[in-house]
């Protein structure tokens, strides 16, 4: 079973649809980088409200991806985390650290939007971006 | 000894066999009443403990016992391999410790989310037992 | 010569009038009805008459056993005080002393040893009433702290996106932990953005506090909303400096009022009058 990366304009999201094994997380994380490298994509969706595990494995994978997209100037926010899964990587001492989140999906394409475009200001670009980021 | 409700065991040989047992360990302690946070907990610990069976063990199992008891609710978990075994078990334990690919966490992390874990580890057999209790509150 | 059992089964009658009258003559006959006396007197027997050892532990007595540790702990749920059940079991044993005497008037030996027999069953008895009341007094305790912990953690919704938690109260791991899940279980279920945690009624904020008050931050955080803690008094901020604790990653206000204004600029949100 592959998980489905949609591409939403500049934004790629990734709902997790279940408990997903360890090769799979890999190969999303994979796939991701690869759409953004290839895509105009500048911004991932990482929604993990179905997921009720989040070991330290998958907690590594997440953070990673995180950092990994951000080297390629993209950004990556993590939505919808199950109450229960935040403990429990609070007890072990594994938050996640430096990493966007929001409450579920759409709270986290409005910051990713918010994020992008201020940005875009920073780098004095307007709103069409195509040209300057290729693909 | 906990009454026997629920006993199963897992084979542990592929990374998929994580996902199989941590969510049996959910489903395990959502039947006998645990609430939703432990039942977490407790599928975090199992997939910890799990891994490091499959990734430094080669595999092996996972048993899982629970049962009510004199007023509270029990469950064993117990994970065994045939791997090489823990050279130092203590210095696994401590939290940040991990070898390679950002792994061997599991033993310290597991052990803060259940009541008590063991470890018992020779060359040819490492055996972690996990056991998480609760008070029944009528 | 006659067994234990059967000197009690033969003297039926006489035993359970004497126990009845042993029972009135104390102060508490509350505990001594008649079906309870006839219960006990009849397991009592049965346990006599199969077991062969004086321990309790022999299977014949379980259940005698068992029946006690329900009377006990009935009791004790009750509120009643244990010593009326043990006072119940010696009123048996003096009540059975005199019929043994007779019985065996001419074998000393024989009189002494089914004497111990009783007194070691009924003592064994005893402990076990007071250990079944023990564990249903505890019982009752978790019971009640369970409630309270319940009580003492509302979550209130007071505006879109702002939940509000106010804590009174001692702060442990334990109620700490629970903060944490009914918090992040409200934020959840609310969609909060912005969470307020008001400790003005959190008599001491130490170390310990502080660090589970930053463990729910980051907790919080992992879902993608933020925490507003409020009510930290002067003294509380003495003494976090003092200890050196560092909370300057959390949103702290001292009043609520000012935790809420907070809270709103978080949300990029103001409150103003209509003109």
């Amino acid at each position: 079973m592959r998980i489905p990366i949609l591409r939403l304009g500049e934004i790629l999201l990734a709902p997790i649809q279940s408990d997903i094994t360890d090769e799979q997380a890999m190969q999303l994380q994979a796939e991701i980088l690869k759409l953004l490298e290839i895509t105009t994509a500048r911004g991932v969706v990482l929604d993990i409200s179905a997921l009720d595990v989040v070991d330290s494995y998958m907690a590594r994978i997440l953070t990673d991806t995180a950092r990994m997209a951000r080297l390629m100037g993209g950004e990556v926010v993590i939505s919808g985390m199950n109450p229960t899964v935040a403990i429990a990587l609070i007890e072990m001492g594994r938050e996640l650290i430096n990493v966007a989140t929001a409450l579920n999906l759409e709270q986290a394409v409005d910051a990713l939007k918010a994020r992008l475009s201020s940005f875009d200001d920073h780098d004095g670009i307007a709103t069409g971006r195509s040209v300057s980021h290729g693909g | 000894m906990a009454a026997d409700d629920i006993r199963l065991a897992i084979g542990i040989r592929v990374a998929d066999d994580i996902v199989r047992a941590r969510q049996a360990g959910r489903d395990a302690a959502r039947t006998l009443g645990f609430s939703l946070t432990d039942q977490t907990r407790l599928a975090t610990a199992i997939s910890e403990i799990t891994r490091n069976a499959l990734h430094y063990g080669g595999g092996g199992q996972c048993e899982i016992k629970g049962g009510q008891v004199a007023g509270e609710r029990l469950i064993d978990v117990v994970v065994t391999d045939a791997g090489p075994g823990i050279p130092d078990v203590a210095k696994a334990m401590t939290p940040g410790f991990s070898t390679g690919n950002s792994l061997g966490m599991g033993l310290s992390g597991a052990s803060k989310l259940v009541d008590s874990l063991s470890v018992d580890t020779r060359p040819g057999m490492t055996q972690v037992a996990m056991r998480m209790h609760r008070r029944v509150v009528g | 010569m006659k067994s234990l059992a059967e000197v009690l089964r033969d003297n039926r009658a006489a035993v359970l009038a004497s126990w009845r009258a042993n029972l009135t003559a104390s102060v508490d006959g509350l505990v001594g009805s008649e079906e309870t006396i006839v219960n006990l007197y009849e397991r009592l027997l049965d346990g006599f008459s199969r077991s062969l050892t004086n321990s309790l532990n022999d299977l014949s007595f379980g259940p005698i056993s068992a029946y006690m540790a329900v009377l006990s702990s009935e009791r004790a749920r009750d509120g009643f005080s244990p010593s009326a059940t043990s006072r119940l079991l010696a009123a048996f044993k003096a009540a059975v002393e005199p019929v043994l005497r007779a019985e065996y008037a001419s074998d000393v030996d024989r009189w002494q040893q089914e004497l111990r027999k009783v007194g070691e069953i009924v003592d064994q008895l005893s402990v076990l009433t007071f250990e079944a009341y023990m564990k249903a007094r505890e019982e009752v305790i978790a019971r009640q702290s369970h409630a309270m912990l319940e009580i003492s953690t509302p979550a209130l919704r007071i505006w879109e996106d702002i939940i509000l938690m106010p804590l009174i109260g001692v702060i442990d791991t334990s109620r700490a932990q629970h903060v944490m899940e009914q918090l992040l279980l409200a934020i959840s279920a609310n969609e909060a953005r912005v969470a307020i945690l008001d400790v003005t009624g959190v008599p001491i904020i130490d170390t310990r506090v502080a660090l589970h008050l930053t463990k729910v931050v980051q907790a919080a955080r992992m879902l993608g909303a933020e925490i507003v803690v409020t009510g930290i008094s002067p003294e509380a901020a003495q003494t976090l400096v003092r200890l050196d604790v560092d909370l300057s990653s959390i949103r702290t206000r001292g009043s609520l009022r000012a935790g809420f204004s907070e809270a709103l600029r978080v949300l990029k949100r103001r409150v103003g009058t209509i003109d």
